[in-house]
């Protein structure tokens, strides 16, 4: 049977020429990839070859990988950055959805678009996943890092270059605010009954 | 008498690090509204731990590997190439300086200045030099080996290129 390396020895393995090992990489990383990829890309069309090319990008500058982080950071950094630089460029409108200093819980509690008629057939699942996609970029790229990646707030914060207050303040406060949508969306499903 | 209800960072803290825990637990034997809150929290939680988006392709880990071969091997035709057209350099130099008798004390480089820009540029006088003195075989190699090497760059060039269909990110 075969042993599960270490992040660090595969990545060795690959600088050493070895580059069948790199499937090893995206197998293992590539859930953390579509995660962010597909929370900040809305154009279903373009993710997997963000997805893609984020990997080529890790693949051909895997020789500045200092091992002073985890390749979990380093990787998610590289498809953040990518995401953003993708949004930034094709569609600037959406750059705008990155959360501007100032703004408050509110104001974002008052983007809710959806129409009222779709409420009662959706379950919370289904409810939750859209209203996730309906924050900010930065508040949706924690949830999804921390809840369903499992990272801390100092790995967040590596990957999204903020500060470990300012990972803490966003996630706490886009918690609230899915549970105050939530509360909303169910409250009107009570009606619909 | 009022009570003073978690607020949702109390809740959070408590449900991320067990923060204040013992105050908390106690809280909510009393407080029902509060109990409450944390519940709905703990199925919020519950729901972002699940992911029921639509997943990457099957083939993706396969599809990538292969662009990531491509990589490779083009690094390694790029390598071929730099190392060929450095011996090429090397074997003209060789060839030129023992064969051809040209005389590389002549050839300088020095960058030109704005007031006489042709002039100062000793890489002109050099060129000239070296057209008057060698034969017409060495002229006729070196013209080859020009065209050799824009054909190689632009062929480098182009299959680079068709190869990142998606290049229009940065990093």
């Amino acid at each position: 049977m075969k042993t599960k390396l270490d992040e660090n020895t595969l990545v060795q393995l690959v600088l050493d020429g070895q580059v069948d090992e790199f499937h090893e990489i995206i197998s293992r990383y590539q859930n953390l990839v579509w995660h962010l990829v597909s929370k900040i890309v809305k154009s279903e069309a373009d993710r997997e070859d963000i997805c893609q090319d984020v990997f080529v990008k890790v693949y051909k500058n895997i020789r500045s990988f200092k091992f002073e982080s985890k390749l979990s950071t380093w990787i998610g950094r590289i498809a953040y950055t990518s995401s953003i630089n993708f949004i930034q460029k094709k569609r600037p409108e959406l750059y705008e959805d990155i959360v501007p200093d100032g703004v408050t819980l509110d104001s974002l509690a008052g983007k809710e678009k959806s129409p009222e008629q779709n409420v009662c057939r959706e379950n919370m699942n289904e409810i939750l996943r859209k209203e996730i996609m309906n924050l900010p970029i930065q508040y949706k790229t924690i949830v999804t890092l921390y809840h369903l990646d499992e990272m801390n707030y100092s790995e967040i914060a590596d990957i999204t270059k903020l500060p470990i207050g300012t990972v803490k303040s966003h996630l706490f406060r886009s918690r609230k605010l899915l549970k105050d949508r939530l509360e909303m969306k169910y409250k009107k499903e009570d009606l619909c009954q | 008498m009022s009570i003073i209800h978690l607020s949702d960072s109390d809740i959070q803290e408590y449900l991320d690090r067990q923060s204040n825990k013992e105050k908390v637990e106690s809280h909510i034997l009393s407080c029902e509204e509060c109990a409450i809150a944390i519940a709905e929290y703990e199925s919020l939680y519950a729901t972002l731990a699940v992911d029921e988006a639509p997943q990457l392709s099957v083939n993706f880990v396969d599809a990538t590997m292969d662009i990531v071969r491509e990589e490779t091997m083009l690094a390694e035709s790029n390598k071929g190439f730099y190392l060929y057209s450095f011996m090429s350099m090397v074997c003209a130099i060789i060839f030129m300086k023992y064969y051809a008798g040209y005389d590389f004390s002549a050839f300088k480089f020095e960058l030109p200045t704005m007031n006489n820009f042709i002039a100062d540029w000793t890489i002109f006088d050099a060129a000239a030099t070296l057209y008057q003195t060698s034969t017409s075989t060495v002229n006729v190699l070196l013209f080859a080996g020009l065209i050799l090497l824009i054909v190689a760059l632009a062929d480098s060039v182009i299959s680079r290129k068709a190869m990142h269909k998606v290049s229009s990110f940065s990093f």
